[in-house]
């Protein structure tokens, strides 16, 4: 007999209903009606179906910033990843030389996305930038303001400069979590380095690590700011990824009924992706989950 | 509400999920949920098996609608078959 649950408790949750209610629902709701319908102006709409999910999902542009910003993704998570394990693994894990190095690691993390952006936009030009000055004296014509593959190497190097600390911080609290008695173990055994890693350190890290791809495959999927500030999505179209792209259409060209239902689009794959990536944490949380259900 | 430019269709969608997730606390309240092992890779509840297969409705429904011509009517049927495979046997 299960007994009735208190659902009294529920009532203190109701300011986070109301709250994301207004900043989230109601927002979301009038973007699925904005998405069947041509905005002309606040009192003019036209009803038209599923014309413009039809048109934005066969837009070659939209296809091309899609594909680039899969390529943008899956390119700083194949860097910050790794990137971030090797910093934590290297960090010093006692005394005033850790408390130093937590503070320089965490540095990027607190400098606002804007900021960012303008910091690599001055740091990369040849005429004032030391980054643009010292790649000018070694001969090489750097230019991320002409050049696609320059303005894809200062986007890619500049998120992995923002956040790969991010990752850096959540494997270095992961590594200090796991007891001093499989390290005492392995030595015992007389393990190398790396099979400490293989054994010991990774399999520990899997949690983190999972949380961690979470949130930089979210962060760099909607990334906006940083290569708007930079590069504005030039030259062409180089860097123009999903969220410029929709700043474009709503903002730019002010087609609110396209830019909708191209919102509830990336709404969607986001949510799937992230989804999965849940999941996959919470299999790892619980590996033997699977056997303790009713079949 | 003239703002949120409110449209017949979008109400009626809108009201479906929300009328869903009522019933779901309903019944999540009248008979606790249990998780079982369908075809899903994931031991799911009725709840999670009713997220998977809105997911799912959705990237139906929007392929149909990117890759044919071909009424959306047909899409939308194949996907709600594909949301009563889920939510019975996902």
């Amino acid at each position: 007999m299960i007994k009735t649950r208190n659902n009294k408790a529920w009532f203190l949750v109701l300011p986070v209903v109301i709250s994301v209610a207004f900043s989230a629902i109601i927002p979301l709701m009038t973007v699925i009606n904005y998405s069947v319908q041509d905005i002309i102006g606040p009192d003019q709409k036209v009803f038209v179906g599923l014309d413009w999910f039809k048109e934005v999902l066969r837009d070659p542009d939209l296809h091309g910033a899609f594909l680039r910003q899969i390529l943008f993704t899956l390119v700083v998570l194949a860097i910050e990843i790794p990137l971030g394990i090797l910093i934590a693994l290297s960090m010093p894990a006692k005394g005033w030389k850790a408390s130093l190095t937590l503070v320089l690691i965490a540095l990027p993390l607190l400098v606002p996305f804007n900021v960012v952006g303008t910091i690599w936009q001055i740091f990369g030009r040849a005429d004032i930038g030391l980054g643009g000055h010292f790649l000018a004296s070694l001969g090489i014509n750097y230019n991320y303001a002409t050049n696609p593959l320059h303005a894809w190497l200062t986007v890619i190097l500049m998120d992995v400069w923002h956040w790969t600390p991010l990752v850096a911080l959540l494997c270095y609290a992961g590594l200090r979590s796991i007891p001093e008695g499989y390290y005492q173990a392995a030595k015992i055994d007389g393990a190398k380095a790396w099979a400490v890693f293989r054994f010991i350190q990774f399999p520990k890290l899997s949690g983190v690590l999972m949380i961690g791809l979470l949130l930089r495959f979210m962060d760099s999927f909607m990334i906006y700011t940083e290569p708007f500030v930079l590069t504005g999505g030039g030259p062409g179209n180089a860097t123009t990824f999903l969220s410029i792209y929709l700043t474009k259409l709503a903002v730019g060209q002010f087609d609110l009924g396209p830019a909708a239902a191209f919102s509830l689009i990336y709404f969607l794959i986001i949510q799937v992706v992230s989804f999965v990536l849940y999941t996959i944490i919470q299999r790892n949380s619980n590996p033997n989950a699977s056997k303790q259900v009713a079949q | 509400m003239g703002w949120m430019a409110w449209t017949l269709p979008t109400a009626i969608f809108i009201a479906l999920i929300i009328l869903a997730i009522a019933v779901l606390t309903v019944m999540d309240v009248r008979s606790p949920p249990i998780m079982r092992k369908g075809f899903l890779p994931i031991p799911t509840d009725r709840g999670d098996r009713f997220y998977i297969a809105m997911l799912g409705f959705l990237a139906i429904n929007l392929t149909w609608w990117g890759i044919t011509d071909i009424s959306a009517l047909v899409g939308l049927g194949i996907s709600l078959v594909w949301f009563g495979i889920a939510m019975r046997w996902g």
